[in-house]
């Protein structure tokens, strides 16, 4: 069953996808091999990750007790998982931006529409693609990476001060990596907006749909700064862009270390957005994108 | 195409289910410029029908216009459906060659078999596997490493695979050296071809097709200006070859089109019979060739002489 649905119509697009984008694959696997490998070095030297667990004493008297350790073991974790959603984020950029625009420059897309595929069919298997299957993707990777590097620094901090503070806080880890996966459906969610935007140009733009996707918003945010001396345009894409990091961004001012983390760590658990009507706004207007997009390939060839 | 809806009224109601490609006042501009100035055909099944011009007459876009790929306006129906709106469910029974290889240069030959077959409810990959074990395409080769050659074989192998009503062919021998050519066209008539399918080829390497023809739909500045059987050619256009004394006289009989050759003067006549000019010279029918180059190099009068010729 799993294996018919794998070689249905969708999950051949799918696939193909896959297929053709290699970096979507290669290019969280490399950064997930990379923190290994980074752990694996500064643990041989000594150095990094391990030393702050090595050396019990460095850590001030409010990181002793469970709870803060438990946030410190949190926010450690997190520290892992967010080059690897960057990393992920940025590939899927980029690839939104090509998939409908290569196959028009290569003429490929004369083979594509040969098959009887819908321009609805296309454009949301990319969709899924970017907001679904890649998310999952690089959420297996931060299990994996999460376990991986644990492992190293356990076996480094065996036997010092340390090793209680690092003992393996499995609940905490499967809470976090249940709570990343909940995120990501909302950041599906927050980002469909920014999507729908990046499928509309690629399928639109005639050559470097990067430059046709970023640079109308420098130039509105330039003139509106020149002309009016306000900046909503470059908030609003800011916040767009960043928005849903927020949702979970250190407050810092004026608390001490210990409370900070305590608060990183509390936000995990917390999903404000799914509540809020910006990010219900961004479903509309991304859902409309996508129909454009749709509608636009459509129309689209090899001219 | 007066000549041939007047010569067929009954032929026209009762094969009208035959109808797998049905166009009525078929229009599309490119800002001020017509690519189709309002055009009107059939193509039947069974038939294999040549959409010839020379370049930027229309036939790409009409053919973009067929396969859903373009907008237009006017009244067009694949296999009974609208390509506007229907694309993905009229390419289940339309396969399409465009003329240089358009496979994505990244793909490998088995994925091609894989994507095809997880797509399309009517590919049979055990035929499209047979047909490139004979040839030297491997399966694990990327597309971008074939020679041009090749990757028309592998397309021929997907699209023979494909139980498909209509088959359209876009230039698809461009750029192909004579053997592959030849093969190309010899593999689609054997081992494809059957009267229950119907091809579309656009060309304008007339002579490549003329003897597979059964139809004719010469187009021209976006206008039909031949659309015939090729079994009715000899009926309608005689090809007459006079000397220079007797051109005069013929010319006076309105050909549509005329040269000079050796020192003789050839003339192509639409809707005179063969004996009213056998007395000016030689008369014989005119090859698609011959005729391609008539009605094209005097497309202006080729109208009023085919409306003239089917008055007479």
């Amino acid at each position: 069953m799993i294996r018919n649905a794998m070689h249905g119509p969708f999950m051949t697009l799918v696939r193909r996808e896959l297929w053709e984008h290699r970096s979507l694959v290669w290019g969280p696997l490399a950064m997930a091999l990379a923190i290994i490998v980074l752990s694996l070095l500064s643990s041989a030297m000594h150095g990094g990750v391990s030393v702050m667990f090595a050396d019990g004493d460095a850590l001030p008297a409010s990181m002793r007790d469970a709870a803060q350790q438990r946030a410190i073991f949190g926010v450690w974790i997190g520290a892992l998982i967010v080059p690897q959603v960057l990393v992920g984020m940025v590939v899927v950029v980029f690839y939104l931006l090509d998939c409908l625009f290569t196959e028009r420059r290569d003429r490929s897309i004369l083979f594509w529409k040969s098959m009887p595929v819908s321009d609805a069919k296309t454009v949301l298997s990319k969709l899924f693609v970017a907001l679904v299957a890649m998310p999952l993707w690089i959420w297996a990777l931060t299990m994996v990476v999460g376990i991986a590097v644990f492992a190293v620094v356990a076996a480094k901090v065996s036997g010092t001060p340390a090793e209680a503070l690092g003992t393996w806080h499995g609940g905490t880890w499967l809470a976090l990596q249940a709570s990343l996966l909940g995120k990501s459906l909302v950041a599906a969610l927050w980002y469909l907006p920014v999507a729908g935007y990046l499928l509309v140009v690629s399928v639109l733009a005639k050559r470097s749909p990067f430059v046709w996707a970023t640079l109308p918003f420098f130039v509105l945010s330039i003139a509106e700064r020149t002309a009016l001396g306000t900046s909503h345009v470059g908030e609003f894409v800011g916040r767009r862009l960043t928005g849903f990091f927020d949702e979970f961004a250190v407050r810092a001012g004026g608390e001490d270390a210990g409370r900070m983390l305590g608060s990183v760590y509390a936000k995990f658990g917390e999903f404000p957005l799914p509540a809020s009507a910006e990010l219900w706004l961004g479903v509309v207007a991304g859902a409309a994108l996508v129909y454009a997009a749709i509608r636009l390939r459509r129309r689209s060839d090899d001219s | 195409m007066n000549a041939e809806a007047q010569a067929t009224p009954a032929g026209d109601a009762t094969s009208a289910g035959d109808a797998i490609i049905e166009a009525r006042g078929l229009r599309k501009s490119y800002g001020a410029v017509p690519a189709l100035a309002g055009v009107d055909f059939t193509v039947r099944r069974g038939r294999i029908v040549g959409l010839m011009g020379p370049n930027g007459a229309g036939k790409t876009t009409a053919l973009k216009a067929i396969l859903g790929l373009t907008d237009f306006d006017g009244d067009l129906k694949v296999l009974g459906r609208d390509p506007r709106v229907e694309r993905d469910r009229i390419m289940e029974e339309v396969c399409f060659i465009a003329d240089v290889a358009v496979l994505p240069r990244w793909l490998k030959v088995r994925q091609a078999l894989d994507y095809v077959q997880g797509v399309h409810p009517r590919f049979d990959r055990s035929k499209a596997e047979a047909v490139l074990a004979r040839s030297e395409v491997r399966m694990a080769a990327k597309i971008g490493e074939l020679s041009k050659g090749m990757t028309t074989q592998l397309h021929l192998a997907l699209v023979m695979a494909i139980d498909a009503k209509l088959l359209v062919l876009d230039e698809p021998t461009l750029g192909l050296d004579l053997i592959y050519r030849r093969s190309f066209y010899d593999t689609i008539l054997n081992d494809y071809f059957d009267h229950e399918r119907t091809l579309l080829i656009t060309t304008h390497q007339v002579e490549e097709v003329e003897h597979l023809l059964t139809d004719l739909l010469l187009i021209r500045h976006g206008k039909i200006v031949l659309d015939a059987a090729v079994e009715d050619l000899s009926g309608r256009f005689v090809q007459l070859v006079a000397s220079r004394e007797n051109a005069e006289a013929a010319r006076r009989l309105g050909p549509l089109h005329e040269r000079e050759v050796f020192g003789r003067v050839g003339m192509v006549f639409d809707g005179r019979r063969a004996d009213e000019l056998a007395a000016f010279g030689e008369v014989r029918t005119p090859s698609i060739p011959d005729l391609f180059v008539a009605v094209m190099q005097d497309g202006a009068s080729a109208k009023g002489a085919a409306a003239a010729g089917a008055a007479s």
